[in-house]
């Protein structure tokens, strides 16, 4: 157990990984799950007889303390037996499980397009803090592709120099159409002074006569609030936030364990239809595999593995079975099912029906 | 968890356990009874376990 100051300490810590960012916990909450028989009856002499009702209380007391981890989430794919994919849907492809969130997003979303309809002379600029991972260029990006006759800009602040900064905000405020503009990474280059003396005066093209919606996003400071923060104590930051209506503010939460069942589904199906191949459903012993491996965290490396196991389903067959996510004696095959066999049983041979 | 398991050892005691933070070395303080905790400096402090449960089979080092 290693301890620290607060949230914030421990995901600086160097060897701070995100794939374990759900085993962060208060101390007390900490000291009341290791009050439990897994590792107060260490000593017993029947300890092993009892492994698994122990193990189990360690489950729930991990559960009530309100943290989600894919391990103890198996039931969720054990009881999915449908998945509409559009019923999650917030704009084009992009997906969030959770309703509450969905709702959010949708609303922001709601609130981008306005923008971008009829011209109201007033500022249009929004700030959005969102977690590492949580697809918020995706996500703009999707907001962008939904509205028709605009132009879309994207301004990585972390990769443009001054120089093209500049270049590239006179290219958004000359544009002839409206015009959707994310700057994404809006937090970085915090030693720098350029990126806000450049883009302040920008933030108030509708008010001269233009037509842009400037999205802000980054995802530094742990939290809406935290990133604010850091970008009030930078030069002209200050000028910046007071150019963003308060009721433009929102932040694109964490992807959750439903999220990830989601992506995974999404791109099945999108690999599938590249390949020409119509896949029904997935084995959900499959699916259980992809949502909680850390090692296809990024969309890229997932879209890949998409692709290469719908190449292993046989013509004829329109389910993708556990086996077709490994070439033939792949040592990973047997090492995970011999890691969740005890839990996880139920998920062989069922399957999620995907539209 | 070896640090907040020094209280299973002297159970009818109370006992404080004092522990620089990871990330800035300023101390953190855990005061416990047995497997209670009454008290911790600053509050909002945390635990972290590195090793997501899912691995702890493999040999990594989940309780350190």
């Amino acid at each position: 157990m290693n301890l620290f100051r607060s949230e914030e300490h421990a995901k600086r810590w160097p060897l701070y990984s995100q794939a374990t960012e759900d085993y962060i916990l208060p101390v007390a909450t900490w000291a009341e799950i290791f009050s439990g028989p897994l590792f107060t009856e260490r000593l017993s002499a029947d300890y092993l007889e009892h492994g698994e009702e122990y193990v189990a209380a360690y489950h729930d007391a991990l559960r009530e303390a309100g943290k989600s981890s894919p391990f103890w989430q198996y039931p969720l794919i054990a009881e999915m037996d449908e998945v509409r994919l559009s019923k999650f849907a917030v704009v084009g492809a992009y997906t969030r499980f959770d309703q509450s969130v969905l709702n959010d997003l949708k609303d922001a979303r709601n609130r981008i397009s306005a923008g971008l309809g009829e011209r109201t002379g007033n500022r249009e600029n929004h700030l959005v803090w969102a977690a590492p991972g949580s697809g918020k260029t995706f996500f703009v990006e999707q907001v962008a592709g939904s509205l028709d006759d605009i132009d879309y800009y994207e301004l990585n602040l972390a990769r443009l120099d001054e120089a093209a900064f500049q270049g590239m905000l006179d290219t958004v405020i000359s544009a002839e159409k409206p015009a959707l503009c994310l700057i994404d990474e809006c937090d970085a280059r915090p030693e720098e002074s350029w990126p806000y003396e450049l883009l302040m005066p920008h933030l108030d093209t509708n008010l001269g006569g233009g037509h842009v919606v400037f999205v802000l996003a980054g995802s530094s400071g742990f939290s809406l609030d935290g990133m604010k923060q850091r970008m009030s104590t930078r030069n002209k930051g200050n000028d910046v936030l007071s150019r963003v209506p308060a009721e433009n503010q929102f932040v694109v939460a964490p992807m959750s364990f439903g999220d990830r069942v989601l992506i995974v589904l999404s791109q099945f199906l999108s690999a599938a239809r590249k390949l020409g191949h119509d896949i029904q459903s997935v084995e959900k012993l499959g699916l259980y595999y992809i949502a909680v491996d850390s090692r296809l965290a990024n969309a890229r490396q997932l879209q890949e593995f998409a692709t290469r196991a719908v190449g292993r389903v046989p013509r004829g067959d329109d389910r993708i079975k556990y086996d077709h996510l490994f070439t033939p004696g792949d040592p990973e095959n047997k090492r995970f099912w011999m890691e969740v066999s005890t839990v996880a049983r139920e998920l062989v041979n069922s399957y999620v029906q995907v539209e | 968890m070896e640090a907040l398991a020094v209280s299973w050892l002297r159970s009818d005691e109370e006992i404080v356990v004092k522990t620089p933070c990871l990330d800035c070395g300023e101390t953190i303080t855990v005061r416990m009874k047995h497997d209670k905790v009454l008290e911790v400096d600053p509050p909002e402090a945390v635990g972290y376990q590195l090793s997501p449960f899912v691995q702890w089979r493999e040999g990594s080092s989940a309780f350190n």
